[in-house]
């Protein structure tokens, strides 16, 4: 075989392939151990993950976002086989509930709402028409997931059946080791050791993993998987953390499972609280719960409590606390180490993003897969992409709590009133004023996202863009009545979210 | 509840920018009434010399419910697939609209050709573009017309009579009922920083919700509220003259502009079925007006006008309160990549599809701005990567090539030189292939490939980029010639 580009190409190379070496066994190592080995050939890289049974793995992220899927096709997953694996189930959306006001409610779905007509958007017409109230019933995936329905989208591009996306909730726990058995069938090797001391070169790149049975583990390209402790980004290149816990001042959470109650929801539901919010997962065989709250504004046993009163099916297992500061590290890439995960940054569950977070990282380092010795090029491109991936979510999860009218304690007062990030007030500015939504190229909520939210969140429209004034009233009125009934008639086709899980073989069996 | 809509409109400027503008207003806003206030004197811009438009140009006149081909029937006009340049670097290239090549496996055509090109196995990037094979037997049919699938995924712009589309746009502005004063503008009467009224010559005031300041480099109306407000680019883009001729038609109708850089600048051929169009756009130190004269004589056929001076740059703000200036009024870019077109389209769609409302609020006119302002800041660094790509060794080259670039443009240049890749840049016009069909065409290639290319074997690859190639250049020269394809609507339309 000939190689691309063959003077500095990676598998030319005198010697052997890139060792990359994975520092933790959570989500995040084993999906990148699962992708690396892979997409990546044999001869350019090998992929060697280290990681202690002793250390637990926080496992979060169990909800997760339609890109999930890319992901999985991308390493030949099967999805039935992967739901039976992780007790999975469909996702639609997510449920706000108590967020702009109590007894709200909302949906924010993976789909868009209505159509554009002479490039306009939907939402136009509909605040013309003074019925932005009932922006619900022209999004399938929420007619459908308030009904507890589901069915993949349709193939045909003009049915309304095709207008959404899913995501899928699962046990974050059983995805670990059902990628791991395909990392390791790919070729990833594990071992099992507890990293004592981080050894590194002259030049300051980290050149070893001392394990505490002695072993030296060496390398060319460390992935820092490591959690919160961030080993190496944070304790060994001590890469400066970026705190953004004055805009989200959730830092703890407190969660347990419980059994299965009512219908099987295709969507998760986030309802605030007094000091936070609280997740409600549905899984196959049981329901994810967990309080999200500000540790300034509530303690552990209150919120312990208020989780334990809130939660509907009976307690699984005790409450289990976990802690965590919002933000990311300045940068993800330093030297010749790549934080992923946890070990990078932190940004709440709120919208779902871990897991993506975790697959952006990955699918940029694989686009941007560095030769030796490593181009500061991949270095900063790689944390452009990061950053903005980051600031973007971090924006976006802002946007829930600050536009709010709930007054009823101090977290909400905090909130409410405390200044946000200029871009975001803009954006904000610019919704309010007439429904304009700041679009961008890069980044993972589009507009839909932003309009389902923002309505949601009561930031209304004062004006909309004039051209909606163009159909006549009776005319528009007409074309949205119409279109609410289709999209009742189509929802109705649908069969039940657990009739269809059944259906599709990914039914789990009795939970080991 | 706001309720302040935007009622009246003033477009002042009787070129192509006022006309479109006016006409985009009328059809595009509900419940507006359009004027335009002709200017005496009113300097040509680009667009009014030069009549070639990008791809985008059909979205803008699809929003107007008018159809290209319509268009160019009605104005002499006929099809662009892109550009041949012509010494700029070692070897003439085409940048053709839309894809190159076939995926090898999993690996992008144009890191393939890279790794191919590297070992000097494969034929020039552009012999696998279907727009530039097109364009290089000077044939014309659009995208997926005939049917063949290689002749599919690339695009076409439109290669207008500029006078004569003006002409038909100043129609269709009339039909839709723009209402035209007799008078002419005398001046802006500025109050408080917003513009009161317009100054007729007959004596007569205008007053009007919003005033699109379509004057072109005179930028009578935000010039009068906002005098020094440009950013300038001469540093980088150092042509500062143009002058145009018009020359007899060519036979064979070419379908690509023909853009031949010389010492001090370049020279652009556009062929019309009717005539063609010339220019020669320069820097006057570099080149001298008489030999620019000289060049674009001997070229044309024809004797040149005198020569317009330019400078590239753009206003900070081209919205304020309630003025907003459109067209060479915000933003000078020579003619290079038909963009002078692009931007005034561009900028007529971004003033209907943002239009605020009286109250002219902060964030939506900051908001307006800021976008438009990154559009031609993307747009600059497409230009300059013309130039500074370039191999060309005279001083008004080298002089370009030795400022430093601006920063997005240095970083995507640093990117795409080590691996290939291009950022993805909000308010880009150009398509990654665009740029792919500069950089590569200028043979700057990645220094290497991206890991799941890189076991990209040339010897095979080569055998299908070859195949691809052979059979591509055989669909070409089976299809219409552009002439023979301008005939064929003549005729489906007399029918």
């Amino acid at each position: 075989m000939t190689c691309a580009f063959s003077h500095t190409s990676y598998g030319c190379r005198k010697g052997k392939g890139l060792r990359i070496i994975i520092l933790g066994g959570g989500t995040a190592g084993w999906m990148t151990a699962a992708a690396l080995a892979h997409l990546v050939d044999r001869r350019h890289a090998s992929v060697t993950l280290v990681e202690s049974e002793e250390i637990g793995i926080v496992g979060v992220g169990e909800a997760t976002l339609p890109h999930i899927r890319a992901f999985n096709t991308r390493l030949g997953i099967d999805e039935a086989e992967f739901m039976k694996a992780t007790s999975a189930t469909f996702k639609l959306g997510i449920e706000f509930r108590d967020w702009a006001g109590i007894g709200d409610s909302y949906i924010h779905p993976f789909g868009a709402f209505g159509h554009a007509l002479d490039g306009v958007g939907f939402h136009h017409y509909l605040a013309r028409a003074g019925r932005l109230a009932e922006l619900e019933s022209y999004s399938l995936p929420i007619v459908a997931a308030r009904e507890a329905r589901f069915a993949p989208p349709a193939e045909d591009p003009r049915s309304l059946l095709s207008t959404f996306g899913y995501a899928y909730q699962f046990d974050a726990v059983r995805y670990g080791p059902f990628l791991r058995s395909r990392a390791e069938a790919d070729g990833a090797v594990r071992i099992e050791g507890r990293v004592e001391a981080v050894l590194r070169d002259d030049a300051g790149d980290v050149a070893a993993l001392r394990l505490a049975d002695g072993r030296v583990i060496e390398g060319d390209l460390f992935v820092d998987c490591s959690g919160f402790r961030s080993l190496l980004l944070d304790q060994t290149l001590d890469e400066p953390f970026e705190d953004w816990s004055h805009w989200l001042p959730c830092d703890r959470a407190v969660a347990m499972p419980s059994a299965s109650a009512g219908p099987l929801t295709p969507y998760t539901t986030a309802t605030a609280m007094t000091a936070g919010w609280r997740w409600r997962i549905p899984l196959q065989h049981r329901v994810g719960n967990g309080y999200v709250y500000s540790s300034a504004h509530i303690d552990d046993a209150a919120a312990a409590d208020a989780l334990v009163a809130a939660v509907e099916g009976k307690a699984l297992a005790e409450p289990r606390l976990l802690r965590f500061k919002a933000g990311r590290r300045r940068r993800s890439w330093v030297r010749n180490v790549v934080g992923i995960g946890l070990a990078s940054g932190f940004l709440e569950p709120l919208e779902s993003t871990s897991i993506y977070l975790v697959q952006a990282a990955i699918t940029a380092l694989i686009e941007l897969f560095p030769d030796r010795p490593i181009s500061p090029v991949d270095r900063e491109e790689f944390n452009r992409v990061i950053e903005l991936e980051y600031d973007r979510i971090r924006d976006f999860l802002i946007l829930h709590y600050h536009a709010t009218t709930r007054a009823d304690s101090p977290f909400w007062d905090h909130v409410r009133t405390m200044r946000v990030p200029d871009a975001l007030a803009e954006k904000m500015d610019l919704f309010r004023r007439r429904g304009r939504v700041v679009t961008y190229r890069e980044g993972v909520f589009l507009e839909p996202s932003w309009i389902a939210v923002y309505l949601g969140q009561r930031v209304v429209p004062q004006g909309h863009d004039q051209r909606a004034d163009r159909p006549s009233p009776g005319a528009l009125a007409e074309a949205l009545d119409r279109l609410q009934a289709e999209t009742r008639a189509a929802v109705a086709t649908m069969p039940s979210h657990a009739t269809y899980i059944d259906s599709i073989g990914a039914t789990a069996g009795v939970a080991a | 509840m706001s309720d302040r809509p935007i009622r009246t409109i003033a477009v002042v400027g009787d070129g192509i920018a006022g006309w479109t503008a006016a006409a985009a207003l009328a059809r595009r806003v509900p419940n507006v009434a359009v004027a335009l206030i002709p200017v005496a004197g009113l300097a040509p811009s680009f667009a009014d010399i030069m009549g070639g438009t990008t791809p985008s140009a059909s979205d803008f006149h699809g929003d107007l419910k008018l159809d290209d081909t319509d268009i160019v029937a009605r104005t002499g006009g006929c099809f662009r697939l892109g550009t041949r340049f012509e010494g700029w670097s070692e070897t003439p290239f085409i940048h053709g609209y839309g894809t190159t090549g076939i995926a090898i496996g999993s690996t992008p055509f144009a890191i393939a050709w890279s790794a191919a090109r590297h070992e000097g196995r494969v034929a020039s990037f552009d012999r696998h573009a279907p727009a530039a094979m097109l364009g290089a037997g000077n044939r014309f049919v659009p995208a997926g017309a005939l049917g063949e699938p290689m002749l599919s995924g690339y695009g076409h712009g439109l290669q207008l009579d500029a006078p004569a589309y003006r002409q038909f746009f100043a129609g269709f502005a009339r039909h839709l009922g723009v209402r035209v004063t007799a008078a002419r503008l005398a001046g802006a009467v500025v109050e408080n920083g917003l513009i009161a009224a317009l100054a007729l010559d007959d004596g007569a005031r205008l007053v009007s919700d919003l005033y699109v300041d379509a004057t072109n480099t005179s930028a009578r109306l935000i010039g009068a509220v906002a005098p020094k407000d440009w950013q300038d680019w001469s540093h980088w883009l150092r042509s500062d003259s143009v002058i145009h001729a018009m020359g007899s038609p060519l036979d064979s109708l070419p379908s690509l502009d023909a853009c031949t850089a010389v010492e001090g600048g370049w020279r652009l051929r556009a062929a019309l079925p009717g005539r063609t169009a010339h220019a020669m756009v320069y820097g006057a130190q570099a080149l001298g007006d008489r030999r620019a004269a000289r060049l674009l004589r001997a070229a044309a056929g024809a004797d040149p006008g005198a020569p317009i001076r330019f400078g590239s740059g753009r206003r900070r703000q081209p919205w304020i309160g309630n003025v907003v200036a459109i067209g060479e009024a915000a933003v000078m870019l020579e003619p290079l990549e038909a963009v002078p077109l692009h931007i005034l389209h561009s900028h007529v769609d971004r003033l209907v599809a943002t239009l605020p409302d009286r109250d002219f609020a902060p964030v939506e006119l900051d908001h307006y701005n800021r976008e438009s302002g990154e559009e031609a800041d993307r747009l600059r660094d497409m230009l300059i990567l013309h130039y500074t790509t370039a191999a060309r060794k005279e001083p008004f080259w080298r002089e370009m090539a030795a400022v430093p670039l601006p920063a997005p443009l240095a970083e995507t240049l640093a990117l795409f030189r080590e691996r290939g890749r291009l950022p993805v840049r909000d308010r880009e016009s150009f398509s990654p292939d665009s740029w792919l069909a500069v950089l590569l065409g200028q043979d700057i290639l990645p220094r290497r490939s991206g890991i799941v290319a890189a076991d990209i074997d040339v010897v095979h690859g080569s055998r299908i980029m070859d195949q691809y190639r052979v059979n591509l250049a055989t669909v070409a020269a089976a299809a219409p010639t552009h002439r023979a394809y301008l005939a064929s609507l003549a005729r489906g339309s007399a029918a």
